[in-house]
């Protein structure tokens, strides 16, 4: 079966980006990568509409990587959003940032973030944590997630 | 120096029970597993009552495997109970269950589980997956808490605990 799986990334710093793709393709995660710059991007996203109307060329995540300091809507507001909708309840938060702050890691708990990973500074490290996220995120949490897709599919 | 790091693990089926401590055994997971065989004792546990008032004996965990389906309080009330204390609000609950239901599913996220995994069938399975739940959630995700486990004076008596 194909890996279909999407990760939606947000993050405004496009460095960071390419770090993580080609950390992701070291560590042989080949699913979807789709990047969006902001929180008000990623809801719109999420919310499909307007440029991603289109779900089957737009899909819901599997997994959303979540920067948390941004300009506009920032990654507080990301959670915030996607927590309040029930249909969204089994898509997995995880954000992906450079803060230690220990006010930031509890309000994104409290918010509802699934998880908090402080990025690696060395590249070989991003490569051995996307291969982490990869075997946990899209390999244990894989069942389940399938039968959210296939729901979809028929709910659609 | 051993990774002290508390798992709590809420499950009423022995065989099950057995299973877990056996593929921690094999994968060389050393941490302290404390117990419990539903959610009412594991509200006591948590909420330090009775002869869990004893922190140094029942510490806090820093992981919590939780099944769904438990007489008296089950998972899913357990989950709400605990996302509903403000001091509990970041351990991670990972629901570990046979259930294949996806009501359960979207119920366990909707009431504040972090992560929602089917019991491996097979038991190598179930090594990797303890492993990779180790690797995950006591090594690489952050929580708020500045203190580190292996600074818990309590962690001792629970291996004694546990090799009893």
């Amino acid at each position: 079966m194909p890996e279909v799986a999407v990760v939606l990334v947000v993050e405004d710093r496009e460095d960071d980006v390419v770090v993580l793709r080609t950390a992701f393709r070291a560590a042989g995660v080949l699913n979807p990568v789709v990047w969006v710059r902001s929180g008000d991007e990623a809801i719109t996203y999420m919310r499909g509409v307007g440029p991603y109307m289109n779900r089957s060329e737009f899909p819901l995540p599997r997994l959303i990587l979540l920067d948390l300091k941004m300009s506009g809507l920032d990654g507080f507001d990301v959670i915030s959003y996607v927590r309040s909708r029930l249909e969204f309840a089994s898509i997995a938060i995880i954000v992906l940032t450079s803060s230690t702050d220990m006010k930031d890691v509890q309000r994104a708990y409290d918010l509802g973030a699934s998880s908090f990973i402080v990025r690696e500074t060395e590249f070989s490290d991003m490569v051995t944590l996307s291969k982490l996220l990869k075997e946990y995120w899209l390999g244990l949490n894989n069942t389940i997630e399938a039968r959210r897709q296939s729901r979809q599919e028929s709910d659609a | 120096m051993p990774d002290q790091a508390v798992i709590m693990l809420v499950e009423d089926r022995e065989d099950d029970i057995l299973l877990v401590k056996k593929a921690f055994e094999k994968g060389w997971i050393d941490n302290p597993l404390q117990v419990v065989g539903d959610g009412e004792e594991a509200i006591h546990y948590l909420a330090g009552e009775g002869k869990y008032a004893n922190r140094a004996e029942y510490p806090l965990p820093d992981l919590i495997l939780v099944d769904l389906k438990m007489p008296k309080i089950d998972g899913f009330d357990l989950v709400r109970w605990i996302r509903r204390q403000p001091s509990f609000g970041s351990i991670p609950i990972v629901v570990l269950t046979s259930s294949d239901s996806i009501k359960d599913v979207n119920r366990a996220y909707a009431l504040g589980a972090n992560s929602f995994l089917v019991k491996p069938l097979d038991f190598e399975n179930f090594i990797e997956t303890a492993k990779i739940l180790k690797t995950y959630w006591l090594r690489t995700n952050r929580r708020p808490d500045a203190s580190r486990p292996g600074e818990r004076a309590s962690v001792g008596e629970a291996k004694e605990r546990m090799s009893q």
